[in-house]
């Protein structure tokens, strides 16, 4: 008797929890995207101290190749991950050497718009090339989802790949550079690039390092993200960018804990925004969130405040 | 031996080390005095590469340094302990000593053993950050980082800036240690009773210039010297 009343009630919270669940761990996939893409613009401003605007645009180079070794070519899904890989360090590093090495000594504002003349030069570059028409990327694992609980709740299995993708990311990558002697010269040159040199480190070997390992992971973001909004265009790196560089300053710029925390942050408001508020909003409500933290924190939710020396 | 021959270093229109010539022979302690803003930091950094000069040679042995990067120059052997200690506030003390040696290829454990003999006190706070660390400590640790990369010839820029007498002795005591196992010294003071008293040869700089060279103890002597850096 008291179990036939009780009954109804369970199910419609779990009904209710289990489409919660569902905008959650899809807002932990994306936030898992924005995450990797946010190593990147941090552990390159932790180290070489500038804004690599063009980023994102790595990003877009690194879908097209995937597409074309994936579409075109009929590559399996783990040779097209390596090229992309492949071609995006490369890029990277050829992007650091070209374009910012040379100003090294300059003003922070000439590499900031030398950032942005990179990124417009990829962009156009890619419409000359592949036209601005999308492209459909078809996901490295399919459409299928994981279904749970009678069909209540179905996760895609690029959300699970995605987040299970970032979390190994976030090991190995603390691992690296908190347990080997190129993980040990970045942080001294993040520190100190002077002090580092006294120690016999190259500097500038160390930031195309930093560069080749953050372009690496842009190419996996790339397909990552494509599998999820299967479209691939010129400009297809400017938001996911600009959608990270905010993670990466909302965790706390030049920290990799701090870019998966913000960049998960990120993805679970935008999607929740999505989901429960408004989609034209999400953006705008993402944003707001970013600067409110920043007004009651500065540094970012794991930037530590540190005296720079001048 | 370190040959500095004629050496000129601008920052831009100023002028900061004017035609100098120094000669640091092998395993003496050479010092290089004068007041702030003379131009020592300015040699220092060149020596390492950290600065192109504008002319000038420096030779090691007979080899051009200044044809190599920081990189190169570390490898034969030039190791700096520069002014303000620039340790790594935010690594370990364990993970300075460590990238003291990172130039190294082959085994430093006599070294670890060396720098922990002469500064036990580090092997207790190897876990500590470096950041954490009283001034005097950071000294020694930048001291033990440099000795890790086993310096033909140590260059040290003003180690006594900032700290209490007492340690101020300490770290004399322990450059002239190290100074007996035969590693070339080149110390750049403001201090300069302690340094001339330790130097078998010194250099009085003055704005840009080498005003005075001599042995540590002709210079202490010297009438100028007592006047201008002694306080006599
Ligand atoms: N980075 C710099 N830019 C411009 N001028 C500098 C710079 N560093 C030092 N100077 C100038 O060069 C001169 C010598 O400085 P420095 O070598 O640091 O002297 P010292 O070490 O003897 O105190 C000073 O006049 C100083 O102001
Ligand atoms: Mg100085």
């Amino acid at each position: 008797m008291a179990e036939a009343v009780k009954q109804p009630l369970p199910v419609l919270v779990i009904g209710g929890s289990m489409v919660f669940l569902s905008y959650l761990i899809t807002g932990i996939g994306l936030g898992s995207v924005y995450a990797i893409i946010a190593l990147g613009y941090s552990m390159v401003y932790g180290i070489a101290k500038m804004l690599n605007f063009a980023h994102g645009d790595v990003i877009m180079i690194g879908a097209y190749v995937a597409f074309f070794a994936l579409s075109r070519y009929n590559l399996p899904a783990v040779a097209a991950v390596l090229l992309a890989i492949a071609v995006c360090t490369t890029l990277g590093v050829l992007i650091e050497r070209l374009a910012y090495k040379p100003l090294r000594q300059a003003t922070s504002l000439s590499v900031l718009i030398t950032a942005i003349g990179v990124s417009y030069f990829l962009q156009n570059m890619a419409q000359l090339l592949w036209s601005s028409s999308p492209k459909i990327f078809s996901s490295i694992v399919g459409n299928r989802s994981l279904t749970l609980f009678d069909g209540k709740m179905s996760i895609a299995y690029i959300n699970i790949l995605t987040i299970i993708t970032c979390i190994v990311i976030m090991i190995v990558l603390t691992l690296f550079i908190n347990n080997t002697k190129i993980g040990r010269a970045m942080r001294a040159c993040s520190e100190d690039k002077d002090a580092a040199k006294l120690m016999g480190i190259n500097v500038n070997k160390t930031i195309s390092i930093t560069f080749a390992i953050g372009s690496g992971l842009a190419a996996i973001a790339s397909v990552l993200l494509c599998s999820t909004y299967p479209s691939v265009y010129p400009t297809l790196g400017s938001m996911p960018g600009i959608k990270a560089f905010t993670a990466a300053v909302f965790g706390g710029i030049g920290s990799i804990p701090g870019a998966f925390v913000g960049g998960l942050l990120l993805g679970i408001i935008e999607n929740l925004s999505k989901a429960y508020i408004s989609t034209q909003l999400s953006d705008a409500i993402v944003f707001a969130v970013l600067i409110i933290v920043l007004l009651i924190k500065p540094t970012g939710i794991l930037g530590k405040k540190v005296n720079e020396k001048v | 031996m370190l040959e500095i021959k004629d050496l000129s270093v601008s920052y831009g229109m100023i002028e900061a080390v004017k035609g100098v010539n120094i000669t640091i022979k092998d395993g003496e302690i050479c010092t290089l005095i004068g007041a702030n803003g003379a131009g020592k930091t300015t040699i220092m950094h060149t020596i390492s590469g950290l600065l192109t000069p504008k002319s000038g040679q420096i030779f090691l042995d007979g080899e051009d340094l200044l044809k190599m990067d920081s990189e190169e120059i570390v490898k034969r052997g030039v190791i700096q302990v520069p002014e303000g200690r620039r340790i790594f506030q935010k690594m370990s003390v364990y993970e300075n000593i460590l990238l003291g040696a990172y130039q190294r290829k082959d085994s430093y454990d006599d070294e670890f053993e060396y720098i922990y003999s002469l500064f036990p006190i580090l092997k207790e706070r190897t876990s500590q950050l470096a950041g954490t660390l009283s001034g005097g400590e950071q000294q020694m640790l930048a001291i033990a980082r440099a000795l890790m990369a086993k310096p033909k010839i140590m260059l040290l820029d003003e180690p006594s800036m900032g700290l209490a007498p007492l340690l101020v002795r300490n770290i004399f005591d322990i450059i002239k240690t190290i100074n007996s196992t035969g590693t070339t010294i080149f110390l750049v003071e403001q201090n300069a009773s302690m340094a001339l008293a330790i130097a078998n040869h010194a250099y009085v700089m003055e704005t840009g210039r080498i005003a005075l060279e001599g042995s540590g103890e002709e210079l202490s002597a010297s009438e100028k010297v007592q006047k201008l850096y002694l306080g006599g």
